[in-house]
């Protein structure tokens, strides 16, 4: 087996895994990065903000210091303020500190590396920047350090443990079909979420919960993996649309109007006028739009496509040259096409898709995780944003990634390379070849089907104790064991499947469970059958390790909940009012 | 239910070969990369097309794939007519449909 070594190993080459790659190398570490597909090219943050214009936030303060557009008014306490307020009083608060705190100089960062910025959604606290020219720029950055070296087209298989302490991986090379032993002084993972437990997800393909399915195997622990967030203006169909984000966009320049597929306006049956009014006029609209379209789908089925609809203004219209002015690329390629189905048929077909995984592996404002020699930093991780991530995930991980590479690049200093135990590479290797030449009675892509069709069904947007028990007892008879692969090889897709079956099928569970144990609603999450926010009980997070889940509570610092139990809506207008930006 | 033939330029087992599968057509607007997903799915799992790390929204540039004749991308080609021929789009074929990108700066 090819075996290589490295001071610092980074899983995942988006955002956050190549800004820990420039920090780790920066502080004079040896540095390897293995990312699922093509460096610049895979991961969420490629079509962050449908590759218009993906917000990059920090305190309005500290964009005028960096010489940009900004409130001047708008302080770091401010910032903090709303992010706790933002996620339900959930949110690690050591972590939101280092994210406002460290915001800035990571946004500076970006900007002196030449990223292009957009002048679509300049704010009080945020600039833009295409998803592909924020990973491009952050590439090209890495590449310019010289103790980086970069694996393509490489999967995570395990985590590789010495003692209780994670000093490896085994990694499968795709094209080659062969296991990769790494030996590292100590790993990061920036694996991303676990959108491809849903069956519809704006993600790309790569994101299957590999590194949070991983970590929980080898001990470390998961927090609120029943915060899941979905996008609400996702294109449903054609589906040589689906997935793309554009409809979103316009819905954050509150473009168009929401309608069903009678093509009757619906969000006033679902919503208060005040909760309107706040989700058509800010980011708040994910968490309002999804419960309204999911709301209306269920009361009046979709179009014919099973979507609801989005308009915008047609063509020679004031509302349509305007909109164009401000997307210019609206009347070319891909988008080009997609806004001819939206004139061929009165609107966009869309519908909310998971999109966004406010839960992951559970670390500290270190970016440690529970587990020595083990670092995790941007989507895969949990704990920053609560119960509720409003803005700012391209942020997250330029400040997740930064810190998660330099503590890793101190870490490894200190410890030095390390070399698993036989058990555990024997462990590891046990588990990813088991499947392989097995006379199986599932494919490994059925599991896959059979993995996203019970979370998507009993784990979306409002969820239901009933539902939960349904959808684990669905997870429980897809029989990992029973999956055969058979012709490995080069690209051997089949044991790729079922690698990526059994990260879906742990992550799938993680949620089902998660949601099960929390009786109340919060944030983006949301329980039918518990329809308030419980603030005397439930101001805990869920935490999945070894031994099984326990729920342990939120320290509250000071911006504090002050306690009670009230009706979801009722609670999440109330907590609007506590925002900066809220203008009644 | 409308159809859809496609052959599929093969060489999983080796010696290059050509597989028919028959598609449904459910709603207008199938891609290639849809196709390909629901032979994936529901017919033939070992058929290997760049599907591990796909952005399904035209921007990777990773799904390279021929059909009849003309080098797309797999997620932006929607399907016109009712026969397809899909081939490996370049000589550097690893599995199936999958080939070796480019090597770029």
């Amino acid at each position: 087996m090819e075996t290589v070594s490295c001071d610092v190993l980074i899983v995942g080459s988006g955002g956050a895994g190549l800004c820990a790659a420039r920090a780790a190398a920066k502080a004079g570490a040896d540095v390897l990065i293995a990312g699922k597909g093509k460096i610049n090219r895979s991961g969420a943050t490629l079509l962050a903000g449908a590759d218009v214009s993906a917000d990059i936030a920090c305190a309005g303060e500290d964009l005028c210091k960096l010489g940009l557009r900004g409130n001047p008014d708008d302080t770091r306490e401010s910032w903090y303020s709303d992010i706790v307020h933002e996620g339900f009083f959930l949110n690690d608060r050591d972590m939101v500190q280092l994210f406002v705190d460290t915001a800035g100089e990571r946004v500076g960062d970006l900007v002196e590396a030449g990223v292009k910025l957009h002048n679509l959604e300049i704010g009080e606290r945020e600039i833009g920047a295409a998803g592909h020219d924020i990973l491009n720029t952050l590439w090209k950055a890495v590449r310019g350090c010289g103790n980086v070296r970069m694996r393509e087209d490489i999967t995570l298989c395990d985590l590789l443990t010495a003692k209780g302490r994670v000093c490896g991986a085994l990694l499968l090379d795709i094209n080659g079909g062969a296991l990769v032993r790494v030996d590292a002084g100590a790993v990061v993972l920036a694996t991303g979420g676990a959108h491809n437990c849903y069956t519809f997800t704006s993600g790309p393909s790569d994101l299957c919960g590999e590194g949070i399915a991983a970590a929980l195997r080898a001990g470390a622990r998961l927090v609120n993996m029943e915060m899941v967030t979905h996008c609400p203006g996702v294109m449903f169909a054609p589906q040589k649309h689906r997935g793309s984000i554009l409809p979103y966009v316009f819905q954050c320049l509150n473009a168009g109007v929401d309608l069903n597929g009678a093509r009757e306006p619906y969000l006033h049956k679902h919503l208060s006028p005040a909760m309107v009014r706040l989700a058509l006029g800010s980011e708040w609209n994910k968490l309002l739009l999804c419960y309204a379209a999911y709301m209306e789908r269920e009361a009046t089925g979709g179009d014919e496509y099973g979507g609801l609809i989005y308009r915008v203004g047609m063509p020679g219209t004031p509302e349509r040259a305007a909109l164009e002015q401000k997307i210019p690329h609206l009347r070319q390629g891909n988008f080009g096409a997609m806004m001819d189905t939206h004139d061929q048929n009165g609107g966009l077909c869309v519908f909310p898709a998971a999109h966004y995984f406010d839960g992951g592996i559970q670390v500290n404002a270190r970016m440690e995780t529970t587990l020595q020699g083990l670092f995790a930093a941007g989507e895969c991780t949990g704990g920053l944003f609560g119960a509720n991530r409003v803005s700012a995930a391209t942020t997250e991980m330029m400040v997740e990634g930064a810190r998660a590479g330099l503590s890793a690049a101190l870490f490894a200093t200190q410890a030095g390379r390390g070399c698993c135990d036989q058990a555990s590479m024997e462990a590891a290797t046990q588990g990813v070849r088991a499947p392989v030449g097995r006379e199986g009675g599932l494919t490994a892509t059925a599991a896959k089907q059979a993995v996203k069709e019970a979370v998507s069904r009993h784990g979306g947007i409002v969820r239901t104790r009933e539902g939960l028990e349904a959808g684990l007892r669905a997870l429980d008879e897809i029989d990992l064991e029973n999956i055969g692969v058979g012709k490995t090889g080069r690209y051997p897709g089949e044991w790729l499947d079922y690698l990526e079956a059994r990260a879906m099928h742990t992550c799938g569970r993680s949620i089902l469970r998660a949601s099960l144990l929390r009786e109340e609603s919060r944030g983006v999450f949301i329980r039918g059958d518990c329809l308030f926010t419980d603030d005397d009980n439930w101001l805990r997070n869920v935490v999945e390790g070894p031994c099984g889940l326990e729920t342990v509570p939120v320290a509250q610092g000071r911006i504090a909940s002050p306690g009670g139990k009230r009706d979801y809506f009722d609670y999440l207008e109330g907590m609007l009012s506590k925002l900066s930006y809220y203008e009644g | 239910m409308e159809q859809i033939s496609i052959t599929v330029a093969r060489s999983a087992g080796g010696e290059g070969y050509r597989q028919e599968y028959t598609v449904p057509m459910p709603v207008k607007g199938l891609s290639v990369m849809g196709a390909l997903d629901w032979i994936h799915q529901n017919v033939d799992p070992t058929l290997a097309y760049f599907s591990h790390a796909a952005c399904y929204q035209g921007s990777c540039g990773r799904c390279l794939v021929r059909v009849n004749g003309k080098t797309v991308l797999a997620c932006n080609a929607e399907i016109t007519g009712n026969a397809l021929l899909l081939e490996p789009w370049n000589d550097k074929v690893i599995r199936d449909l999958v080939c070796e990108k480019p090597t770029d700066g």
